[in-house]
């Protein structure tokens, strides 16, 4: 079995991979989620993973990642958070491309922070500069974002960038990943924002 | 005394060539002859001629008449046995630089007199049958007509008539009548000389071999030309670090300015950690030997290139497959017994 194992890594190793669409991946994530105010501010670590499809003009990225916050100065409660997001794109020209997709942050325990669901419309911007590696930005605004406890968002949005380095045959890639996500959010009047910043790195294969 | 002196230098000036001669009236007359006893070299000659002889001390016995008719200046006997040994060996002559001119103006004059088909020789040559031939070079005696036959292994052909007066030549292309190669084999090239009613024919023996001929070898290049390299790096270029430092930058800066300042005291380790290796990967994209870009123009000469080649080579292939259809006859002359 030991040597199946080997053989196969070789042989994914060896072949090239210039055309493949398909990349899988896992990563670290460093998480900075901060609600009303710098005093509940949690900060932590977790893991993550990718699945990643090009075909032809179209591209799916679904991603997710759970990771387990404390408060950064003693002041709020610890949590876990459990983040799931999907977008869909599609090229529009080279380096450029809209993007539509969705997204869920659940908490646990319940109420320890703010479940949010949410959808997205933005742009992507990816830059191959060889088959080692390149470089991506995006761009959203967060469509609509439903809470558990209730209230709406005025300005939500979220950026983010991210690079890939890797071998020459495309097969592997070191992959760093920053997002950044402010949702204004407002309950009867009063203002409740959300912010959460989230470091991925992380490591992907493409086939 | 003088005349006995230059008798004998003109008898020893002729040598009488010692062949394989067995029969003992024929060393007899040598002998005599050899003794300058020139009446009796030619009793024991004329005896020898009355006795069956080989070729060779018949041609022998003729010679020494003639040399020694033409010492005693009986010249009609001179080239009358002259006359005898041209017809038994046209080839054989008195070399000049050994006889006298005397007996070599006798000899002359007695070849004047006869027709014969005389120096039949070929050089062995090799040539694509239906495309060369075999050139055979002959000496009529005499204005004849020579027509010239082949003659073996189920070949019987006319394969030339001419008129010649003195040197001649004949082409064989080494084609039987249906045009188709001889087979290989022995053949008799036989020349015959033809003067009113006298003829004399001259054979000459030819082998004739098959071969195939050398095929062309295809090309891997044509001469001259190379192909392009149809991928180049571009040389390193710092674009992959403008592009991580306008990514990294812009996401950076959108989302400091775009803080909600009710929150803006995170120390942002998330944004530093990732713009930093964001930072990192740029610059190693930009020391790294970029990708072999695809250059259109060396792709079109070489498609070009390779077109030509095949072209050159299907040409080989059909000029190969021609000249396994066809046969190299090698003729050389054989050596006569």
């Amino acid at each position: 079995m030991k040597h199946i194992v080997l053989v196969g890594l070789a042989l994914l190793i060896a072949t090239p991979a210039y055309s493949q669409v398909v990349r899988v991946g896992v990563h670290a994530v460093g998480v900075d989620h901060s609600e009303i105010n710098d005093a509940r501010r949690v900060v932590g670590g977790g893991v993550g993973g990718l699945l990643s499809v090009r075909i032809g003009r179209f591209g799916l990225d679904v991603s997710g990642h759970m990771a387990s916050l404390d408060s950064a100065d003693g002041g709020g409660d610890a949590f876990k958070v459990l983040q799931g997001d999907v977008r869909l794109n599609v090229l529009l020209a080279r380096g450029f491309a809209i993007e539509v997709g969705g997204g869920r942050r659940a908490i646990d325990p319940d109420f320890a922070a703010t479940e949010v669901g949410l959808g997205r419309v933005g742009i992507l911007s990816e830059l191959p500069i060889s088959s080692a590696g390149g470089f991506w930005g995006r761009a959203a605004y967060l469509v609509a974002p439903q809470f558990d406890g209730g209230g709406d968002a005025g300005l939500a949005f979220e950026v983010g960038f991210g690079a890939g380095f890797g071998t020459r045959n495309g097969r592997f890639r070191v992959r760093v990943e920053y997002e950044f996500q402010r949702i204004d959010r407002k309950v009867n009047l009063s203002e409740v924002p959300i912010q959460v910043s989230v470091g991925k790195l992380g490591l992907d294969v493409g086939f | 005394m003088r005349q006995v002196l230059a008798l004998a230098l003109l008898v020893l000036a002729v040598p009488i060539g010692v062949g394989a001669q067995q029969h003992p009236d024929v060393r007899r007359a040598r002998q005599l002859y050899e003794e300058l006893d020139l009446s009796q070299a030619i009793v024991a000659a004329r005896r020898a001629l009355n006795s069956p002889l080989i070729r060779e001390d018949r041609i022998l016995t003729w010679e020494l008449l003639g040399f020694s008719y033409g010492a005693l200046d009986s010249t009609a006997r001179a080239v009358e046995a002259f006359r005898e040994l041209i017809f038994l060996d046209p080839d054989r002559e008195p070399d000049v630089n050994m006889v006298s001119p005397r007996i070599t103006s006798l000899y002359a004059s007695a070849l004047g007199q006869v027709l014969v088909v005389r120096r039949v020789r070929m050089d062995g040559t090799t040539f694509v049958a239906g495309q060369g031939a075999a050139a055979i070079a002959f000496e009529a005696s005499r204005s004849a007509r020579t027509v010239t036959r082949v003659i073996g292994d189920g070949v019987d052909m006319l394969i030339d008539s001419q008129l010649v007066t003195g040197p001649g030549v004949v082409f064989w292309r080494g084609l039987d009548e249906a045009g188709e190669p001889v087979p290989p084999g022995q053949y008799q090239v036989v020349i015959t000389a033809i003067e009113g009613r006298n003829e004399f024919g001259a054979p000459l023996i030819v082998d004739v071999a098959h071969g195939s001929l050398d095929t062309l070898p295809h090309l891997s290049s044509l001469p001259g030309y190379t192909e392009q390299p149809e991928f180049v790096s571009p040389p390193r270029n710092w674009r992959p670090m403008g592009i991580a430092v306008l990514f990294a930058g812009l996401a950076a800066g959108a989302s400091i300015a775009l803080e909600n300042p009710d929150l803006s005291g995170s120390p942002r380790n998330e944004l530093a950690g990732a713009g930093v290796l964001a930072l990192g990967v740029g610059l190693a994209l930009s020391l790294k030997r970029p990708d072999p870009q695809p250059v259109q123009a060396n792709i079109r000469y070489n498609r070009l290139l390779r077109e030509q080649l095949a072209a050159r080579n299907l040409e080989i292939a059909n000029e190969n497959a021609m000249r396994r259809r066809q046969i190299e006859l090698t003729i050389m002359p054989v050596a006569s017994p």
